[in-house]
Order: C-alpha cells, then structure tokens, then sequence
C-alpha cells in the first residue's frame, strides 16, 4: 500500500483521506498481532530464564557454599548470624519460625482444604441444635492468603541463600560484610524507598490484590443461598460452569447470555453518553461563560458549583421524585393539556427511560465538567486565537482546530478514567430507577436500565448469588481493561506527549 | 378541698381526651395468670443457666420487647422458687425488611432471636438460619394459632417459626369524605367516583408482585402457585395455574382496570390521602400514616369486587404474618432457653401488650378474639378480607418479579392473543425457578 506524507495526505480530499486512513488501520493489525505474538513470547522467554536462573542460584549455592551457608537451607539466618549480621539473621529465623507456626496452626488446614473447599457439612439436629462443619468461605479466603505467604516465604528463603552467596563472595575479596547497624542506616538512606513503600505495598496485597484473587476464584464455585459454605451447605469448585451461562447463546425468554448481551451494551451506550454530553456540555458552559462581555462570571460559577455540595444521592432521589408518575413533571404536562409520562418506572418503555436517565445525569454532571474546563480552557495560548482570526478563521473553525483538540489533549486521560467510570457508575441508575422498567423477557431480574454493575449489586446482594455476581464483575474487570488499554493508546495525550509543549 | 377536686377532674378530663385520641392509648391488657406460654414447656433439655441473648426486632417494639424478656426472666423460677435463668440480653433494631438479608449474610453472627416477614421463610430456613419446633412446644403453638397462621410457619411439615403477628396483609383503605362507605363494594365503582372527582386510587397491582397475585388469587378464579421443595431445600417444582382459563379472566380484569387514568400502582401512597388520593390498597403497616392524614375519615375494608364479562369475582389478598425465630445453636441448652423467649413473646398476653402498644395484629386465636382487637378497624377489614385471602405460601424469591413483570406487560396488550401470550412467557419463566 502506497504510504503518504504529511503534505500529500493534506492535499487529499476528505473521504480519500478516510479511506486511506481505513486502509492503514486494516493493514496495520497483522503487525499489531505480530508484535503481541512477538511481545508473549519474549514474556515467557524471560519467564523461562528466571525461573532457570533461579533455581541454578538454589542448587549451585548449596553445592558451592560453606557449612554456614547449607545449614541456612534449614535454619533460615544462620549465615548471617554466624556471619555478624545479627539483624538479618534473626528477621530471617523469625520469619520461618512464623511461617511454620502459621503452617501448622492454620494455615495447612486451609492449603489442604483448598481443592474441595470443605468436606464435611453443617448437621441440622431435629432439636434445633448445629454442628458446624468445614467453612467453605474462610478456607477460600485464609486458603488463598495462605498461598500468599507461601509465596513470600519461598521467596524470602531465596533471599536468605542469595545473601549466603553474595557474603561469601564478599569475604573472599576480603571486604567487610555490612554490619546490623548499616543495615538500620540503610533503612533511611540507601534503602529509604523500601522503607516508605513496604506498608502500602502490604497494604495493595492484602486490601487489593488478595480480594481480586479472592473473587476470580468465588466465580468458578457454586457459592450461592443455596451454598452459603457454613450454615445450609458448603461451597465447591464447579469449573466454568458459570461462565458457560453468559457464553452459551441462547436468544430465548429468560435467556442468561441474552440478558447480559442487553445489560452490557446499554452499559456501554450509557457510559459513551454519560461521558461525551457531560463533558461537549460542560465545556459549552464554561466557554459560555468564560465569554468576554458575560457579566456576573463569579456568580454564574458559583450558582453552578453549589449544586456539587449538595451529595448526589439526594439530588437524585429528588429528581426521581420529580420525575415520579405522580411528580411535579407530570403535574405540568398533564396542566399543559399532555398526559403523564412513565419516565422512570417500571411500566416505562426502555428507551424513554434510558434517555431520561441520561438527561438527569447531564444536569448533574455539567457542574464538574464546567469547574474541570474552566481553568484548562483560561489556559489555551490566546495568541493561537488571535493568529486564527487573523487567517479568517471562523468562530467553529476555532473550536475544531484549536480549542477541541487542546482539551481532548489536556483531558483524554480524564475522558478515559469519566468513562470506564460511568460504566460503572451505580448512583445514578440505583437511585433513580434500581433497573426499571423489569420486561418479562430478561432473566434473573435484569432492568432494561440497570448496568453491568446493578446487576451484579442485585445478584450477590438481593439474590445472594455471589458466584454470578462474581462472574460478571470479572467480565465488567474485563471490558473496563480492554478499552483502557486501546484508548490510552490511542488518545493524543499519550501518543504525541509533545504537541502542545 | 375544692380546688383538688377541680384538679383532679381536669386532669381525669384531659386524660380521657387523650385516651379518646386512639383507642391504642386507652386500652388496659388484662392479665392472664395462667398463659406463661414458653416458660414451663417441655423442650427435652435441662436448661437452667446464664446466657448471652442477642435479639433482632422493629425499632418499635425494642422497649417493649426487653420488658418482656425482664418478664420472662422474673416468671421462670426453678423448684426452689430461684430465678432460672440469667440472661445479657442485648436487642438491635432491625426492620423485618433487612433483618432476613441481614441474617443471611452471616448466619454465625446473626440474632440468637429474630422477627422477620413470612414471605422470607423459606429463605431463611434454606440458608439455615432456623431451628425448627417441635415437641410440647410446637403443640401449643398449633393450638393456639389459626391454620393460617401455622401453615405461615411451615415447611415440609416442620414448624420453623412462631406466629407473631397476623396483621401483614393488605385491604382497602379510602377517604370516607370521597368515597361513600357503600361504594367501595365494586373496584369499578371505586375508579367511577375517583374519576369524577379526580382523585387518585392507588393499587400496586401493576408494580408488585405481592399484590398483583390478588387478581389471580380472586374467588371464583382463584389461580394458585404452588412450590415443592426437595430435600435439599431447593425448589424441585411447582403447580402453577396461572396460565388458564382463569387466570386470563383476571388478566382481563387487570387490563380493564389499568385503562383508567386515576388508577395508580405506587407503593408508597398513602402519604397522599388527603392530597389527591382517595384510596388504596395497602397493609396495616401504612394504617398509622393514613390515620393521622384523615382521622376520623378514614375508611377500611376488604378488598372490593371487580366484573370480568358481566361476572363479578372478589378480589383477593394475601394472609400476611410475622414470624419470630430462633437461630440453630451449637449449645443444645441455648437453643432450648431461645426457643421458649421466642415462644413467651408470641404468647397471648406479649401479642396483646403489642397490640396496646403499636396495635400489631395478634395471631393468637383467643386475642383475635378479643373485642378491643375486633374493634380496630384495620384489624377488622383483614379479618373480613380473611374469607377470601389466601395463605403466602413459599416460592423462589424471583416468583413476585415475575409475576409483577407479567402484570406490568399486560397494559401494553390490545388484544387477547397477546394477552396469552404474557401468560404464556410468565408460565416458561416459571421453569428457570426451578433449582432456586
């Protein structure tokens, strides 16, 4: 395919230049694959040559190493102890001594468990009395976390058999080993950034990524108000049976796959809408009145900016009530001789609901997005404008060509984070319409306005079907990832860092 | 002298007229020396002891509640004349509305002692929250409790709860200066005079499926949903006659009734009595908000007639009741003591101290048959509606959003082909409830 330059694709028509830009899009998704397949394999290569790496570290230590540094297999710090580095030493015995201790006291019980989740069952007495089993959920949570630790461990002891070797190596020059008080000196010098980041990592561990890992894992099980894991019956792994219920198509009434093909495209034309009239609004706001000659800027601001401190819920169930079959809009259509509307209930029809709900959000919404461009818009080189009117530039021209694409620029990030936020932005739907209208056809008791997020809310809450639940959280987790990693490639704030510096 | 007198008949005038404001402040429970339900009952277990007991209940009834375990306590004497049992009672607020959710959540750390709606029964014994009763026990509680009542309780033959109120039904409320008293017979005549007047008659039937079963359930017609539960707790199957002959008849009905522009479906109506709204359908638990709106003008009575093709079918209801529970233990003796508190508050003489207090409908016959409690004109209107109402059986929880997205399709339906086919869709919903 012929490639142009920059001057000679200007001095295309529009729709050749569309078409060329079709045509480089289309040919560049075999490279865009080649360099993923290319991307993967040096992934797993690296992969490979740790894992060799590490494991030639472990055998050519204990074959290479003094006395000190086998028994260190063993007794973790022994080294370092016998070496001087008491500090060391000891964190590392403690460290074992721990992980044992947790080992035998709870933590094989839960590891052992892991793959049944629980054997023994709850037993009902006729008199009223429990005899409690295993508990399905906490060998699933301190099971998981067990891994953790294992984990951490094996590394740890890693650690310890690499610093045998390092200090060897260190005595064999004949240099001097660093002492516990250097390493505690370290600690707020050279090694500053460890101190800082090891409480938040911990922190991301066991308050983000454990939690992740914990959920992922509920949505291969059948954990359910059928299966609560402690009381009715345990919980079990059960595959992928409920990822088939969403890929199994099947077009029917009540169908699962269907339902969620519906909640998620709304979700997404939600989220598009959500995001772009808020923000083309806010801007029209802010530029209105940024305009020279508007009198009383500060209060028209202000005016707006006040509607943000009342907290959003009330604003919406206020409007909810104004939107009520029985509320103040109807009263006026039906005194202005129109009849009422269901706006936001259940006999609703879908679409007239799904615009209402974006329209209220529009007027929720446009306060913020004014305050956010504002300042960004103040910012906008005038210079650019005034050479523009000079050339003849026409007021739109302006906007396309210099105000557009400097707040796309400044704010795609923004967009990005507003979007993938909205698609997940339960206030609004929960409170104004908790799904409405609810048509026969949807299973499980979808609305036709409810999001991806609502659902799984009424799902693992409402009807205790936490696998479900889980299920479509990873498939919100998926859509949100996906997006984010095209648009963020795509969008000028990323991709020409330097245009407008 | 004098001046006391004068005192005194001031004071005894101005009591009377407070008492007269509602009947609920004047009346005086009378003691029933003999009725002790739940202290002496045989359980099977020697329970005598000091336990910690944690109870869950309507925030209006928390005081109440705790006088009447300090009553339980003070009555249960050993051979000795020795208080039995010591109990740290802690007791939380919880509406029967979250307390089942509540429970569900961690069965472990729930309430030892906990009042929810019938219609989460089912739930909550699947999720195995509930001891079941048996023995002395449950014989005395069939005793004393309607059929109705027990069959509330029940599933697969076990008694999991106690009857505490029968009172969660609904019937027919109406601004007595709108509509006269002898035109609330008719559904037709209801919406007749609301549209005259334009006032509003809210009925949820279209918005929930608790009510939109009324139709249904009507005499005459009465459609039935009936659900197995398996061995395993799940519901293996149903008899559902919904899709018939008669359940298209109400199906009509609702349609016909849905044409009307001064029929509402809210829930949440009868704030509105005295601004528009001329009546509704709702339950007693609304009864104090529509007094206090019309006083003296407020109207209750069963639920109405409507005419399908010239017949006319009385609408039904459900037989709504609140249960009081008891967790299963692991301590044989605590399960015991819990069991007889729940058993002492559903008594006769705390379900009519409840009664008096925030005028909950009791369960137990001898107090329904009380002229106090047939006096209340709530009350009065369920137990008119009772011929007709119909027990809320168990079913998967999705039943009542099926059933009111059914109802809700109805209005968009012009003709009786598409209405079978709502009925039609409603009845192949039924099949993917199956395993709930």
């Amino acid at each position: 395919m012929k490639t142009y330059t920059d001057l000679e694709l200007l001095s295309l028509s529009k729709g050749k230049r569309f078409v060329y830009k079709l045509k480089c899009f289309f040919c560049a998704i075999p490279g865009f694959f080649k360099k993923l397949g290319i991307g993967i394999y040096n992934a797993v290569k690296k992969l490979g040559i740790g894992i060799y790496i590490f494991f030639r570290d472990i055998v050519m230590t204990f074959i290479e190493g003094d006395y000190k540094t086998k028994v260190s297999y063993l007794i973790m710090g022994f080294g370092n102890i016998t070496r001087k580095q008491v500090l060391r030493g000891i964190l590392f015995l403690v460290m074992e001594v721990v992980f044992i201790w947790y080992m035998i006291a709870m933590g094989g019980y839960y590891v052992g468990k892991l793959n049944t989740l629980g054997t023994v069952q709850p037993q009902h007495l006729d008199d009223g009395t429990i005899i409690y089993g295993d508990n399905s959920f906490k060998i699933l949570l301190y099971g998981v976390l067990t891994i953790f630790f294992i984990v951490a461990f094996i590394y740890t002891w890693y650690l310890n058999i690499k610093q045998n070797r390092i200090n060897e190596q260190i005595l064999k020059e004949e240099k001097q080993l660093t002492s516990s008080k250097d390493d505690l000196r370290a600690l707020v010098d050279k090694n500053f950034h460890k101190t800082l980041l090891t409480l938040p990592t911990l922190g991301i561990i066991i308050f983000t990524v454990l939690p992740i890992f914990f959920m992922i894992l509920v949505a291969f099980t059948n954990y359910d108000a059928n299966h609560n894991g402690v009381s009715n019956a345990l919980f079990g792994w059960q595959g992928f049976t409920n990822f088939s219920q969403i890929f199994s198509w099947n077009s029917g009434a009540n169908s699962f796959s269907a339902t969620f093909g519906e909640v998620l495209l709304w979700t997404l034309i939600w989220a598009f809408f959500a995001t772009f009239t808020n923000y083309f609004l806010g801007m029209m706001v802010a530029m209105l009145i940024n305009k020279k000659g508007i009198k009383l800027k500060k209060v028209w601001r202000t005016v707006l900016v006040m509607s943000i401190a009342i907290p959003q819920f009330i604003s919406l169930l206020y409007v909810s009530k104004m939107f009520d079959y029985h509320g103040i809009i109807n009263d006026v259509i039906v005194k202005c001789g129109g009849e009422a509307i269901h706006f936001l209930d259940n006999d609703a029809s879908p679409w007239v609901a799904r615009i209402t709900v974006i329209i209220i959000n529009i007027w929720i919404g446009i306060p913020y997005l004014m305050l956010v461009t504002t300042g960004i818009l103040m910012n906008i080189p005038a210079d650019l404008y005034e050479s523009a009117n000079i050339d003849g530039a026409t007021k739109w021209q302006q906007y396309t060509k210099i105000t557009l694409p400097y707040m796309l620029f400044v704010t795609g990030p923004y967009l990005l984070t507003s979007f993938t936020g909205n698609m997940n932005n339960f206030n609004v739907i929960y409170l104004l319409t908790g799904g409405a209208p609810h048509p026969q056809t949807m299973a499980n008791n979808a609305g036709q306005t409810d999001l991806l997020i609502t659902w799984l809310f009424n799902l693992a809450i409402k009807d205790s079907n936490y696998a479900l639940g889980a299920v479509i959280g990873i498939m919100v987790f998926v859509v949100v990832a996906l997006i984010s990693v095209v648009v963020y490639n795509i969008i000028p704030s990323t991709k020409n860092e330097e245009e407008f510096q | 002298m004098k001046r006391k007198l004068l005192l005194a008949s001031a004071l005894a005038i101005a009591l009377g007229s407070l008492a007269s404001c509602s009947f609920i402040f004047n009346y005086v429970v009378p003691s029933y020396p003999g009725d002790n339900g739940g202290i002496g009952e045989d359980t099977g277990v020697e329970d005598a002891g000091t336990y910690n007991i944690r109870i869950w209940c309507d925030e209006r009834i928390v005081n109440l509640t705790k006088t009447q375990v300090g009553n339980f306590v003070n009555q249960a004497k050993d051979e000795n004349g020795n208080q039995k049992y010591k109990i740290n009672l802690s007791i939380d607020a919880s509406g029967e509305d979250k307390t089942a959710a509540s429970m569900l959540e961690d069965v472990q750390n729930g309430a030892d002692i906990y009042v929810f709606a019938q219609d989460q029964l089912a739930k909550l014994q699947k999720g195995g929250a509930l001891a079941p009763i048996s023995g002395a026990m449950e014989a005395a509680v069939k005793r004393e409790t309607e059929q109705v009542g027990i069959d509330a309780a029940t599933i697969n033959k076990k008694l999991y709860a106690f009857p505490f109120t029968s009172d969660n039904g609904y019937y027919l409320m109406y601004d007595k200066s709108i509509i006269p008293d002898d035109k609330v017979q008719n559904i037709e005549d209801i919406v007749s005079i609301c549209e005259q007047k334009n006032k509003i008659f809210n009925y949820p039937v279209f918005a929930n499926g608790f009510y939109s079963a009324s139709y249904f359930m009507s005499k005459g017609l009465d459609c039935e949903s009936i659900w197995e539960i398996d061995a395993s707790n799940k519901f293996s199957g149903y008899v559902d006659t919904y899709n018939t002959e008669k359940g298209f008849i109400a199906a009509k009905g609702i349609r016909e009734i849905r044409k009307h522009a001064s029929v509402f479906g809210n829930d949440d109506l009868p704030g509105k009595f005295g601004n528009g709204l001329a009546a509704c359908v709702t339950g007693s638990w609304n009864y104090p908000v529509a007094e206090k709106l019309l006083g003296a003008n407020l109207g209750c009575a069963p639920m109405p007639y409507f005419t399908v093709d010239g017949q006319r079918y009385h609408i039904s209801s459900f037989s709504g009741y609140k249960l009081i529970g008891v967790k299963p233990q692991t301590d044989p003796k605590k399960v015991s003591v819990c069991k007889r508190i729940a058993r002492y508050l559903s008594n006769q003489v705390c379900q009519l101290e409840r009664f008096a207090a925030v005028n909950w409908g009791p369960s137990n016959i001898a107090d329904l048959q009380n002229p106090t409690v047939m006096s209340s004109p709530g009350l009065k209107a369920l137990r008119d509606q009772q011929e007709y109402s119909k027990p809320q059986r168990q079913c998967p929880s999705s039943w009542f959003s099926t059933l009111s997205s059914m109802v809700g399709s109805i209005e968009a339906t012009s003709t009786d082909s598409e209405l079978r086919a709502a009925l039609k869709l409603y009845e192949l919903n039924l099949e993917t409830m199956i395993g709930d």
